[in-house]
Order: structure tokens, then sequence, then C-alpha cells
């Protein structure tokens, strides 16, 4: 299968690209960006021969899949641009920056008949999907609540572009992984989002601290915590159900089940575990990874689905539902107005 | 002879404090110096007032006190890129241009200012490269009193390690204190000033600190089931408490007098 790259920037660089070069049967064709020193040199990093200036030019040639890399506020229209060459694209998280985007895009998905779907790597934690067994197993009984928590700096050391710090600025960040779970979990439509956060700094001119409810179809409710104030790296997840809860620490993969009164036991548990999984990706040379240590197995999942012409691990309805969920929000707090809406569907 | 002058203040009395001691210690000559630097803190992007980075209430003293005593020379207001921080950012986010505007001084960040290498019989460098603007200020270390996960106090040592050009300081962690050293050896400070107003405690400055309790905690535990060699096992299970153990701020006499 051969592959293009759309963005050399750090995601690119960090995620795609030495995945892409790890995967057999995959061909790395071709690498895009307006760039033209981060093309050079990324491109000599990732032995990738042909580079491109104008990413249309790409799709013009044999590939079968491009991978999108860049800023959120484009991806609708690189996205669109590559379904309707006939390419299958796997994109950043979220799908787009607003909801009549997305939906540009599903149609575009359909006309066309691709395969279009979102990298939500925090999915492949082996803590979030034993979390996800159990709980189609009834382990916790019906679920009632989600409560998720990305509290982390601004993404400085990440990158150096500053494209985050807009408007929707943390939510926009790490958000969407959480938002992404909650409605994988809830596994429901979404009814209404509430909102509210604000510049707690006073001049950043972005959403830095926030709150974000969501009730779904199913009367699941979900809270997500975002802020880039703490001066901490905290992504949890907690699921509430009638017969037990499910709390887990996404980066350091731990997670506990308790059921009924939690005792000091299950504190000490889920220490004494979170400690031991701390050492061990540690030695492993992992802790530091994150979430990009499951780019391969991501994009391994995304060239199946093309080969199979089965669908893909994130559904197009699922990834609208983030944007559902995040322009619904940005919404509310651009208006001030807090007030119960209903996204679009 | 170097002088030491220890003020009781707050911010609203920072400049008053800074005047009676520098007072106290001789008045600032800048001999052949023909531009003044200010050395801020802006290692970590948290609010002034959590104690990580400089407050501007105290670059606003810094700033008046030198332009009343030297109208006509230009000051700097100067820091580099760092790991997890972007400075350019952070002097609007944090409310620092309006102070800098307000003294008729300039925000220069040294990563992208012309350097010279400079030769030196470092620790760990043979050279470093010295931002040319320094290289011919009068240099004023404004750091922050508070704590480190790694050198355990950060003042103005750890503070003109800060100019180092070099963005992903991180890299130089592994022989932090050598390059502290170096770096204080290659652009030395004239000044100090050390604002302990908003002091911040407790080792997490990094959250990798936190990150590595458990593995401070383990290795001590490991270390006393095979050696039974107590101090060093409890030093390292010490460690690892100590890091959930102190509040995010002191006062500041509390501070001192913890280290």
């Amino acid at each position: 299968m051969q592959v293009g790259v759309i963005g050399a920037g750090a995601i690119a660089r960090r995620g795609h690209l030495p995945a892409l070069n790890s995967l057999e049967g995959i061909e790395l064709i071709g690498l895009a960006d307006v760039d033209n020193q981060a093309l050079r040199s990324v491109s000599k990093r990732f032995g990738v021969e042909k580079t491109y200036n104008d990413y249309k030019e790409m799709l013009r040639t044999e590939i079968d899949a491009v991978i999108v890399c860049v800023p959120t506020q484009l991806h609708s229209v690189v996205v669109v641009d590559a379904a309707n060459a006939g390419k299958h694209v796997l994109v950043e998280k979220p799908l787009s920056s607003t909801t009549a985007e997305a939906q540009e895009i599903v149609a575009a998905a359909k006309r066309n008949a691709v395969i279009i779907t979102t990298v939500q790597n925090y999915r492949y934690f082996p803590a979030i999907q034993e979390m996800y067994r159990r709980l189609a197993d009834g382990r916790i009984g019906r679920l009632l609540s989600i409560d998720g928590a990305c509290h982390t700096r601004p993404p400085m050391s990440w990158t150096r572009g500053t494209w985050l710090y807009q408007f929707g600025g943390v939510l926009d960040d790490f958000a969407p992984h959480i938002f992404d779970m909650a409605c994988w979990f809830a596994n429901s439509d979404i009814a209404d989002v509430h909102a509210y956060g604000d510049d707690y700094v006073g001049n950043m001119q972005c959403i830095n601290h926030a709150l974000v409810s969501v009730r779904f179809e199913n009367n699941t409710l979900a809270t997500t915590s975002a802020s880039w104030l703490m001066g901490t790296s905290k992504v949890t997840l907690g699921l509430y159900g009638t017969g037990g809860t499910m709390m887990t620490d996404i980066q350091t993969n731990n997670f506990v089940e308790a059921h009924g009164f939690s005792t000091p036991l299950d504190d000490l548990r889920y220490v004494s575990r979170k400690m031991l999984n701390i050492a061990r990706l540690g030695l492993s040379g992992r802790l530091f990874q994150g979430a990009m240590q499951f780019y391969p197995k991501l994009l391994s999942d995304f060239f199946r689905s093309i080969e199979r012409k089965s669908p893909p691990i994130v559904s197009l309805e699922e990834s609208a539902r983030v944007v559902a969920i995040l322009d619904t929000a940005r919404a509310q707090l651009r208006s001030g107005r807090s007030e119960v809406s209903r996204p679009a569907p | 002879m170097t002088y030491v002058s220890l003020i009781k203040s707050d911010y609203t009395n920072f400049r008053q404090a800074l005047e009676r001691a520098v007072d106290l210690i001789g008045k600032i000559h800048l001999e052949d110096k023909n531009s003044i630097a200010v050395k801020i803190n802006l290692c970590d992007c948290r609010p002034p007032e959590t104690g990580a980075i400089t407050h501007p209430e105290s670059l606003d003293a810094v700033l008046g006190y030198l332009r009343s005593n030297f109208p006509k020379i230009p000051i700097y207001v100067v820091e580099s890129d760092a790991t997890v921080t972007r400075p350019d950012l952070l002097i609007d986010w944090f409310g620092f241009r309006g102070v800098i505007e307000k003294w008729n001084a300039e925000w220069r960040n040294l990563t992208h200012e012309k350097t010279q290498r400079m030769k030196i019989k470092g620790r760990h460098f043979k050279s470093v490269k010295v931002p040319t603007l320094l290289r011919d200020s009068f240099i004023v270390n404004l750091s922050k009193l508070k704590t480190h996960s790694l050198t355990k106090i950060s003042c103005s040592l750890k503070n003109q390690y800060g100019c180092i050009v070099y963005p992903l300081k991180i890299h130089f962690h592994g022989f932090l204190d050598d390059a502290i050293v170096d770096a204080n050896t290659a652009m030395p400070s004239n000044l100090s000033i050390v604002d302990g107003v908003v002091a911040m405690g407790g080792p997490k400055v990094l959250h990798t600190a936190s990150l590595l309790t458990p593995v401070y905690f383990l290795w001590g535990v490991i270390l006393w089931l095979l050696t039974r060699h107590a101090a060093d096992s409890w030093g390292s299970i010490r460690i690892s408490l100590d890091m959930y153990g102190k509040p995010l701020q002191l006062d500041w006499a509390e501070f001192v007098a913890t280290l």
C-alpha cells in the first residue's frame, strides 16, 4: 500500500513517520508541507523520496491513502480534497473544527466511498481497552457517569507551533481524547452539552481552564475537566455504574475496579499497581512515550480496514460526535451563554 | 567582596525594599557596560502567583528603580526558550509586556540573539554560546526563591543557567549542577535580586519528579532488601515522601528556615 503524509510538523515527526517506517508492506511515498525547511529536514530524516509544497499535487499521484497532520483549522479542506481524489484518510484528532465541516467530511466519505477515520490513540492504552471489555461484560452494571480530566501544560514542549492558542485552547488540545473515550464508553448520541470555562490568566485570549458536561441520549452523563494551568500532567478517566466503579490513570496505564464501599485495601492496590506500572514503563523505556507508543498499531488498524474494506476502529460518526461537543462548548463559551444546548446531529 | 542584604517585603513596597537592599550593599556601578539586561525567570508556563516564575510586580519595581537611576541607558528584559516554555508568549500572557513598555525597556529572547562562542574551563562544557547582548550588558539576575526537584533550590545561579540559548535545556539535566556552574562562569551576573515574596516550596517543580516518586520509593525498598543499608534506602524513601509532603507556597521566613 502506498501512503503519503500531509504536514511535516511535530505529530508527523514523532508519531506517524516513525510508525510508517516500522510497518511492513507500507510504502511511504510522499510528504507535503508548505514549509520548505521542514520538508527538507523531515524527508531526509525519514527517507521520504518525494516532497510536495502543494498537497494537491501529491493527491494526483497513485497513493492509496493519506495521513493528515495539518492544524485542525485546515482539516476539513484537506480531508475533503483527499476524499474527492479517491484517497482513504487518517486524520489527526479532532476530525474538524466545526460540526458543519464534519458533515462535509462525512458526505465526502460517502460520495467517494473512501474510509476516513481519526487518530484516537488513547483508546489503545491497555487499561482503557480492559475497562471497555469489563464495561461490556457488565462488571459495573449500567453506566451512569463518566468523569474525565486532562490537566496538562500548554503544549510548548510538544510543538513550537502556536495554532493551538486560538479561542478553543485547552479544549482543542487533550480534551478531544476524553470526549472520544466518553462517547465510546457511553455508546450513544449526544443529547446536550454544557460548558464552563474562560481565560483564567486574562491575557492568553483562549480557553485555558474548562469544565464540559455532556448528557447522552441513553442518559449517561459525562464531565470533562480540562486545564493548562495546574503545572501538572494528569489524564484520568472514571466510570461509575450501578454495580461498581472503574478508575484509571491513563498515562501510567493503571486502573482499579471497585464494588460497593471502597476499602483502604482497594486504595493500596491502586497505588501499588501504579508504582509497579511506572517502574515497569521506566525499565522498558516507554515511560515518557505515552500514547505515542500506539501509533504503529493504530496505523496497522487503519491499513487493515482499507485492505479488508471493514469499518475503521473509530467511525466517522464517533469522530463527528467529538466535534459536536467541541463546537457546542466553544460556541457557549464564546457567547458567554451557559444554557444547555443541543448539538447539531 | 560580595555583599548580601535581606529585606522583608511584599509586593506593595517591593520598590522601597529594593532601594534599601541596594543601599545596604552599595550603589550600582555600570563601569564599562553601556546597557542593562534583567534576566527574569519564565521557565514554566504557570501563573506568577504560584511562585514558579517572576512576578510582574517585582519586575515593575526593578525596572522602575533602574530607570530612575539610569534614565538614558538601554534596559533589556531577557529570557531564553526552554523545554516547556516559550517566553515570547508568556510575557504577553502573564502581563510582563505592559511593565516592560511602562519603563521604556525592551524584551529580548536570548535564543534569537546573536551569540559568540566563549571558551571556558568548565565542569562540563568547554565553550558556551554567549549572547552578545549579555556580554555588553550589566546583568541583573531577578530570580525566584523556590525549590527544584534536581537542584533542591532554584535561586540566582539556576536562573542564570536560563541564559543558555539552547532551548532544550532538559538535555543538560543529567549534569545539571555542572551546567549551572558553567553557565555562571560564562555569563556571570553583576547584581542578583531574589524575589522571595511568594516563594515556592516542594520539589515538584517538574512533573517528572512526581513520576519518579515511586521509582525513588521502590529503589529505597530494593536497596534495603539487597544491602540493608539503612541510610541510603531511607534517604531514597524520604525523597519520595517529600515530593508529596510540601505545600506549594511557603511563608518566606519559613522557607528560608527550611533551607
